[in-house]
């Protein structure tokens, strides 16, 4: 899911929910326009259709980013039509039963830059399983490798001000997920 | 799954204008780190404002699938609203979007929403194949 945002007739791919490689800056709804993401990345979106589409008039948006003056990688497209709530409960169900995000434990968020004025965001934090990363422009590092559930929980309050408490901590024990 | 939970867990108010009243609005502004909310109209700056600082405050997370008694995923706006914003949590793609647009139509922008297929080049995988997330 993302969402389009109408601002005087222009639009806009907004997207608080992808992740490290979401667009960091509301991206214009005009295929092949470059804007800036994170210092060093760029992002466009594309209007085309796709090898899997059998009509010839179908087209979508795809939403790519590039880092540096590295090659444009295709992060996802989106399907220019308004959908409703009901259709995203289907997704929603689906991805409590199926997707990776049952299988694996995934947090993430953006850096600000503290000191410029407005905030400007330079990178990401990271916990996958049982690593945390951080990414910044100039590198990818990991910054701890958890050991134990209880590691885990500090790491999240610590860098993402999670508290869990004492019945979510504990609902964890016995599954796969669970660090021992 | 009991009937009554999925209806709890449906979104009801997804065709509500307004989901949040201006005091929800001002305690998601103070919990982002923005300055008071009473008089703002949307503007291109203001979007580019709240997107950054929702993206630096409220993380991605799927952690109510692992650290969970229920393992259920709301997309309610008020429960959405409690998780975000009273409890300090985050969510996947589903929940911070739908959120974040109840924000924004709450504050008076025009927003719609859309749905994506992830490419499998995002992980790596470059046959120019695509999935539901």
């Amino acid at each position: 899911m993302a969402n389009v945002v109408t601002i005087d007739d222009h639009r806009y791919l907004v997207d608080v929910g992808y992740g490290a490689d979401g667009p960091t800056s509301p991206v214009p709804l005009e295929s092949n326009l470059v804007v800036d993401g994170l210092p060093n990345q760029t992002l466009k979106l594309e209007h085309k259709r796709l090898s899997q589409h059998k009509d010839a008039d179908s087209r979508v948006w795809i939403y790519s980013v590039k880092r540096d003056s590295g090659e444009w990688t295709e992060i996802y497209h989106f399907l220019d039509v308004e959908m409703f709530g009901p259709d995203f409960d289907v997704l929603n169900h689906w991805n409590m039963v199926r997707s990776s995000f049952a299988q694996t434990v995934v947090v993430q968020r953006f850096i600000a830059d503290e000191n410029s004025p407005d905030r400007k965001l330079i990178g990401s934090m990271l916990l996958l399983r049982e690593q945390l990363k951080l990414r910044t422009k100039e590198k990818e590092e990991v910054i701890q490798t958890l050991k134990t559930e209880s590691e885990r929980i500090a790491v999240l309050h610590k860098h993402f001000d999670i508290v869990l408490d004492q019945e979510q901590q504990n609902a964890i024990a016995g599954r796969d997920n669970e660090l021992r | 799954m009991s009937i009554f939970l999925l209806q709890r867990l449906n979104s009801r108010f997804w065709t509500s204008m307004s989901a949040y009243c201006a005091e929800q609005v001002e305690n998601y502004f103070q919990h982002v780190g923005l300055t008071r909310s009473s008089g703002l109209k949307p503007s291109f700056d203001l979007l580019c404002a709240l997107l950054r600082h929702q993206l630096a405050r409220v993380p991605f997370e799927c952690l109510a699938l692992h650290y969970s008694t229920t393992r259920l995923i709301s997309l309610d706006a008020q429960d959405l609203f409690k998780k975000v914003v009273e409890q300090s949590r985050g969510g996947y793609c589903l929940e911070n979007n739908a959120f974040f647009k109840y924000i924004l139509q709450s504050i008076g922008f025009r927003v719609t929403s859309v749905v994506c297929r992830i490419s499998n080049a995002s992980r790596g995988i470059y046959d120019g194949g695509w999935r539901a997330m």
